[in-house]
C-alpha cells in the first residue's frame, strides 16, 4: 500500500482555501463558545459561578485551545489555554480572565492566518 | 492500489472535518470518522481500518476510556492508536504513556502536517 504525499504549493492553497471556508461556517459556533466563557466571567465577578459553570467553560476553553489553532490563530491557542488553566484551578483571579477571554474573541473576530 | 484507511474519533465536528480533509488531500489516506469513542468502536469492528486517529477530552465515553475498549477486543486489539490531545501537562502525557498508545499528536495541529506527522508516528513514511 502506498501513500500519496502532496505538498505543492498549489495544494498548499486549496486545503488553506477549504479550511478558510469551514472556518466562516464555524466563526459562529467558535464565538458562541467564548460566549460560554464571558458568562463565565461575569459569573465569576458577581460571586455565582457554579462547579457545573466553571467546568462547561473549562471544557470550551479547552475545546478552543485544540482548534484555535488549526484555523489560524496560533494566539488564540495560547489564550484559550490560559483561560483553561486559570477555571481549572478554581479561584480565577476576575481581572485577568475577563482580558483574556475579551483578547480571544478579539483574535477571534480578525482574519485567520492560513 | 488501495491507501491505507484512518478512523478519525472526535466528537468536534470543525476538528474531523479538518482532520478528513487533510488525511485525504495531503496524505491521500481513505478516511471514515466517529463523533464518538462509542461510535468509533462499532465503526472499528466493522470497517477494521489500518489506524485511528483518537481525541483525549469527548462527553460520555473519553479517549482513554476507548483506548481501553479497543485493546479489550480481541477483534481490534491491534490497530495502531494515535491519540490526540490538547493536554499539555506532564501528568496527563505520563497516563497516556502508561496507557501504550502508539503515539500522541498535539492539538492545535497544523493542517497540512497533519497526514505526515500520523505517517511518521505509525512508520508507515520517513
Amino acid at each position: 500500500m502506498s501513500q500519496r504525499q502532496v505538498d505543492a504549493p498549489e495544494e498548499d492553497d486549496n486545503l488553506s482555501k477549504v479550511i478558510g471556508a469551514l472556518w466562516k461556517a464555524r466563526r459562529g459556533e467558535v464565538l458562541a463558545q467564548v460566549g460560554v466563557l464571558e458568562s463565565a466571567v461575569r459569573s465569576l465577578a458577581s460571586g455565582n459561578l457554579s462547579e457545573a459553570e466553571r467546568r462547561f467553560a473549562q471544557g470550551e476553553a479547552h475545546k478552543l485551545a485544540g482548534s484555535a489553532g488549526t484555523f489560524g490563530f496560533p494566539h488564540g491557542t495560547v489564550l484559550a489555554r490560559e483561560i483553561e488553566g486559570l477555571l481549572t484551578e478554581g479561584c480565577a483571579p476576575t481581572a485577568r480572565l475577563r482580558a483574556l477571554v475579551g483578547d480571544l474573541r478579539a483574535e477571534l473576530e480578525t482574519e485567520p492566518v492560513l | 492500489m488501495a491507501g491505507r484507511c484512518i478512523l478519525v474519533i472526535d466528537d468536534e465536528d470543525d476538528i474531523r472535518e479538518v482532520a478528513q480533509l487533510s488525511l485525504e488531500a495531503v496524505g491521500g489516506y481513505e478516511v471514515l470518522t466517529a463523533a464518538s469513542g462509542r461510535e468509533g468502536l462499532d465503526t472499528a469492528r466493522s470497517e477494521q481500518p489500518d489506524a485511528i486517529l483518537l481525541d483525549w477530552m469527548m462527553p460520555d465515553m473519553d479517549g482513554p476510556d476507548t483506548f481501553e475498549q479497543l485493546r479489550s477486543d480481541a477483534s481490534i486489539r491491534d490497530i495502531p492508536v494515535v491519540m490526540l490531545t490538547a493536554k499539555v501537562q506532564a501528568a496527563d502525557r505520563l497516563r497516556l504513556a502508561d496507557l501504550g498508545v502508539n503515539a500522541v499528536l498535539s492539538k492545535p495541529f497544523e493542517p497540512m502536517e497533519l497526514a505526515n506527522q500520523v505517517g511518521r508516528a505509525l512508520g508507515w513514511v520517513r
